[in-house]
């Protein structure tokens, strides 16, 4: 047991150092040159267009196998290295194509990783099954650039809903709706009594008094929180007697904030989801 | 010789002040990493949960193929059991090896039969349950780097005496056993 720990160190030492995490520059790194210039054009015109309309952050990785760690695990390490998706959101997805050096069949391995952000609309059965229907018959004839850009338009499509995928549902979502049916009633109860238990009592007779009207005092704005006046009054007694409160700073609906230009990734991690094929 | 006085207590009432804060810096020092290796557990109880909630619909499968190998699905079912039943950390990474085996045999299997390797829902289950595997390599490769960030702490000094007397115990790591690293792989 305790020699376990120092051959994990080592384990560690050797997988840093034989493989490194390229440095990137931009979407596209098609660090072996298997697309034309054409095609370059349409995959980083694509990736740009997806990244403005659903701000989804995908990556195109071209590179050579090697011994000292598998492709999955290269896929893994660059996810995290660069960061790709949004922070907030974990927006991320990574095409990696790891080719055989000597391009032998069954060697050379596509990879697509999924960021936490995204497992929910592409699930690992999912991500496989499109490789299959969109991007295995192109990469047996090594077409890279017509599988890339065919893969990249099939996922963009079920991200935004334009594309079905013939996907088998689990039968997770019972177990769901056991929870909501659960959840709705205490919801429905309990609100209205945190309401009632939230209004004040009346001084005099201790009954809990109604809400008559609310005055705004000072506008809540994106800098400052406002104030406001609210009037109560006893059902019971008509005792009537005001209160200030205040009305929380306005926040704006959360969207990405970051501007950044095509080219950057904005922060997003992932836990090795995804799936992968051999070809 | 009263001003030797004082400036005497002054440097013990430093001295006492300055170990109090020091011992509660480490000490808070304990929490935290002891709280990043709970954290990393449970990504790992996680995933071994969603690969448990997987082998049914895995097995199924697969019966609808190869219905005579009901040995391989009975150690199935044993491990996955064992693995919902087990308590703790060590006895779960114990669990999850031997579910580990039990799925690998179902895989050599596998390759006999061509058709059950072309189903779709079989090819579905199977990226989905590799999915899983490579999630859980990725949470026990921070789950065990954060139990030997923790390991080292209690062990050197100073916090060791501090982490003697609070009761901190080393964690376990997850360790796969030499065999099933070699899983067999079906390659579509």
């Amino acid at each position: 047991m305790k020699k376990l720990p120092i051959i994990f160190i080592l384990l560690v030492c050797v997988l840093t150092f034989s493989w490194k995490v390229p440095t990137h520059n931009g979407y596209l790194n098609d660090y072996l040159n298997l697309f034309n210039s054409a095609e370059s054009n349409e995959i980083r015109a694509l990736l740009n267009n997806i990244e403005a309309q659903t701000s989804v952050e995908i990556a195109v990785v071209t590179l050579s196998t090697d011994d000292s760690i598998t492709p999955k695990d290269m896929a893994t390490e660059i996810f995290n290295t660069w960061n790709i998706g949004k922070a907030d959101k974990d927006n991320g997805l990574l095409i990696l194509i790891a080719l055989d050096p000597l391009e032998r069949a069954g060697k050379s391995r596509v990879e697509i990783e999924t960021g936490y952000g995204l497992e929910g609309v592409l699930p690992d059965g999912k991500v496989g099954r499109i490789m299959d229907d969109y991007m295995m018959s192109y990469l047996s004839q090594k077409q890279y650039g017509k599988a890339v850009i065919s893969v990249i338009n099939a996922i963009s499509g079920v991200i935004t809903g334009e594309l079905e995928i013939n996907y088998n549902e689990n039968e997770e979502s019972f177990a769901d709706i056991i929870w909501i049916l659960i959840f709705i009633p205490i919801i429905i109860i309990g609100a209205p009594f945190i309401a009632y238990l939230s209004k004040p009592k009346c001084p005099r007779c201790s009954k809990r008094m109604s809400v008559m009207k609310n005055i705004v005092l000072v506008r809540a704005t994106y800098s400052s929180s406002g104030k406001g006046k609210r009037f109560f009054r006893c059902r019971h007694c008509n005792y009537q007697f005001e209160r200030l409160y205040t009305i929380p700073r306005k926040t704006h609906s959360s969207g990405s904030s970051s501007g950044s230009s095509g080219g950057s990734f904005g922060g997003g991690s992932s836990g090795g989801g995804g799936a992968g094929r051999s070809f | 010789m009263k001003k030797g006085l004082i400036a005497f207590f002054v440097v013990i009432i430093v001295l006492i002040v300055g170990s109090v804060g020091w011992y509660f810096s480490i000490y808070n020092n304990l929490v935290t990493l002891e709280e990043s290796v709970s954290s990393a557990w449970s990504e790992i109880d996680n995933q071994l949960l969603r690969r448990a909630d997987l082998i049914p619909n895995l097995v199924n499968t697969v019966k609808g193929y190869a219905a005579q190998e009901k040995d391989i699905f009975e150690n199935i079912a044993n491990a996955r059991a064992g693995l919902l039943n087990a308590q703790g950390p060590q006895e779960k990474i114990d669990a999850s090896n031997n579910l580990d085996s039990a799925i690998s045999r179902l895989l050599m299997v596998v390759e006999n039969y061509p058709d059950l390797k072309s189903d779709s829902l079989f090819i579905q289950l199977m990226d989905e349950l590799s999915g899983t595997e490579n999630r859980l390599a990725v949470a026990r490769k921070r789950y065990n780097d954060s139990v030997r960030e923790f390991n080292t702490k209690i062990k050197t000094f100073p916090a060791k005496m501090i982490a003697n007397n609070n009761g901190y115990e080393s964690k376990p790591y997850f360790e796969i056993p030499a065999a099933s690293r070699e899983n067999p792989q079906v390659n579509f």
